[in-house]
């Protein structure tokens, strides 16, 4: 069990003449909750889409609980226990909130075209992912707009649904990109806590992207720095937020 | 004016629901105890073309793929039925199977390829499926299964059975059998839009790849609707055969593509219910027009008749500027006045909550799209 549960190994994504990860190398242990900082454009949501294989790295290999996850296709990532966040959102602005959770468990149900159409034994699988859907809603502090349409809700309120969605899928690893965008002072502080909470109360390894600096070195065990799509600190985060390397690279280095 | 709360599922939204269908139910029965024969035949029709709206309505309503060709689907479903009965000696009811799943198997064909394009490319693509149809249906070499270009005759013979307790025309029969088909046919798209498919499908459409990081595959579930939905525009083929006895090219050409796409938008897209109100459209909005054209004033009857289709063409333009959603939608936020209907909540014990609840502020937009 000493394996890393996400191993990312040497992955290098070009976009035509843009290199926006390069040779890219780090792993995320069991439990953890590993920040991932860096200046605008440094790859991070790129490294995110790697991961949650909506991308594919030019060159390199990452690997999950062991697992090569670069023949995995994005749509069986859920099933194997990965669940994402996204910076702007990918809710289904149509459906209501708690339908958007219920869509989270997709993976964990088996209704088809026939069972559906026919209501075989559909009634229980469907309770239960409401009564699911339910939970989680309450857990995050959004029942009261379970029935409501995701289209009109506030920037943050989705944010915490998308929390709500990646949830539903029981991963093991979770992906949460800006959660703190769009949040107020006082709901980035309450934020940490809930995913303090997440993680021992689902058992979760997280991943987290942000750019609330306070929280990422108050919440993570571990932090990977990047810089124009190259690795320039990994540690903890008293170790990296002394690194000359990441003082450079968020100040610049005019002063010489 | 108070809004009245209801729970779904509760005793009263029971009792509204039995209402309802049972007044869809009175009224169908109705209609075909009192209408004469040849109003019997419109609304045979109306049902026919429900279940094709209804098809379309899957793909375009519900799964957001711009298909536009179903009336060859429709076209095809008519044909095999003619064929098989007529050339065959399939029984009616028999030929339906066979339509549903050759028209599924065709649809998943063409899924295919438009799981590369959407849009206005896939539009495009599956308009010149409606424009090919005729063409095809006319072709030489079929003509001894089709017919050629003056069509497929096929009179279905159906008789009111003797256990009826009450009598009817056939024509009235047929109406009846019509009837019961589609709803058989709403019901079971109303399950499955209602479940674990449907969110799939509609979720496919809202966002694409927040459907896939979920664990929606793409291709799985756009294909099946495609399939589901050409199934049913095969099947409203079938079923109009038996309200219409002859089948020619143009039953699957652009023209019964245009009329479709009209049903769709008038009752609604991505509603079940719109399916109904848009065969309503399809089969008398034509007439209508005709006679509000000859009503007008300063224009003479025959004038009159000639401006039919402008009226046609106003009336449609009303309905989409005054009904934006179509008219199941408008009817739906009228009765949102009235009445709310709110989901019951789970019984269940939930955890402590971490968070205070959140309050909701409708008023505030989304700061990013």
């Amino acid at each position: 069990m000493d394996m890393a549960l996400l191993a990312v190994d040497d992955v290098t994504v070009r976009f035509g003449g843009i290199v926006a990860l390069s040779d890219l190398s780090f792993e995320v242990e069991r439990g953890q909750i590993c920040g991932l900082i860096g200046p605008n454009g440094a790859g991070k949501t790129t490294l995110f889409n790697c991961v949650s294989r909506v991308y594919q790295p030019t060159s390199g290999s990452i690997f999950f609980d062991g697992e090569d996850l670069l023949s995995v296709p994005a749509w069986r990532t859920a099933a194997k226990g990965i669940a994402r966040t996204f910076q702007n959102l990918a809710l289904f602005p149509t459906m209501t909130v708690a339908e958007n959770v219920m869509v989270g468990a997709h993976a964990a149900s088996r209704q088809n075209w026939l069972t559906a159409a026919l209501r075989l034994r559909t009634h229980r699988e469907d309770d239960q992912l409401r009564s699911q859907a339910w939970e989680l809603l309450t857990y995050l502090g959004l029942q009261d707009i379970a029935f409501r349409p995701c289209a009109g809700l506030p920037f943050g309120t989705l944010k915490r649904v998308e929390i709500a969605r990646a949830l539903a899928a029981r991963p093991r690893l979770l992906l949460l990109d800006e959660p703190a965008s769009g949040l107020t002072h006082a709901e980035v502080a309450e934020l940490a806590d809930t995913l303090r909470a997440i993680r021992s109360d689902f058992d979760l390894t997280i991943l987290l992207v942000e750019h609330h600096m306070q929280m990422v070195m108050g919440l993570s065990d571990n932090v990977v720095v990047l810089d124009f799509g190259k690795k320039i600190a990994d540690g903890t985060p008293a170790l990296v937020r002394e690194d000359p390397a990441v003082v450079e690279a968020y100040l610049g280095s005019g002063v010489a | 004016m108070t809004t009245r709360t209801i729970q779904h599922g509760s005793t009263e939204h029971r009792i509204w629901q039995v209402l309802l269908y049972g007044g869809i139910a009175a009224v169908v029965l109705a209609i075909a105890l009192t209408q004469p024969d040849y109003r019997m035949a419109q609304f045979s029709a109306v049902a026919a073309w429900s279940v094709a709206l209804l098809g379309m309505n899957l793909i375009i309503g519900y799964g957001g793929q711009m298909a536009l060709g179903h009336s060859a689907f429709f076209g095809f479903g008519s044909y095999l039925t003619a064929i098989l009965y007529a050339d065959y000696g399939v029984s009616f009811v028999g030929t339906l199977p066979i339509s549903a799943l050759a028209g599924a198997a065709i649809g998943f064909l063409l899924g295919l390829p438009a799981l590369r394009i959407s849009g206005l490319y896939l539009a495009l693509v599956t308009l010149a499926l409606a424009l090919a149809f005729p063409a095809i249906a006319k072709m030489d070499q079929l003509s001894a299964l089709t017919g050629g270009a003056n069509g497929k005759l096929a009179y279905i013979q159906w008789l009111p059975p003797t256990w009826l307790p009450f009598t009817v025309t056939s024509a009235a029969w047929v109406f009846l059998t019509l009837s019961a088909f589609a709803a058989v046919l709403f019901l079971l798209a109303s399950n499955a839009m209602r479940s674990r498919v449907g969110r799939a499908v509609v979720a496919l459409r809202d966002n694409q790849i927040g459907a896939a990081v979920s664990g929606v595959h793409p291709a799985t579930w756009k294909t099946s609707t495609f399939a589901v939905s050409a199934a049913y525009a095969s099947l409203a083929g079938s079923l109009m055969m038996l309200a219409v006895p002859i089948v020619t090219p143009d039953s699957g050409g652009f023209l019964v593509a245009v009329t479709l796409i009209t049903g769709m938008v008038i009752g609604g897209a991505g509603t079940i219910s719109g399916a109904v109100i848009g065969g309503v459209a399809v089969v008398w909005l034509p007439e209508l027009s005709k006679h509000w054209a000859g009503a007008l004033p300063l224009v003479s009857e025959s004038d009159g008749t000639a401006l039919s289709t402008a009226v046609y063409g106003a009336v449609l333009i009303l309905v989409v500027f005054v009904m934006p959603g179509g008219v199941v939608t408008f009817v739906r936020r009228l009765r949102a006045r009235f009445v709310v209907v709110v989901p019951q909540v789970p019984a269940t014990s939930p955890p402590v909550a971490h968070a205070a609840p959140l309050s909701p502020t409708p008023e505030l937009e989304m700061e990013r799209p």
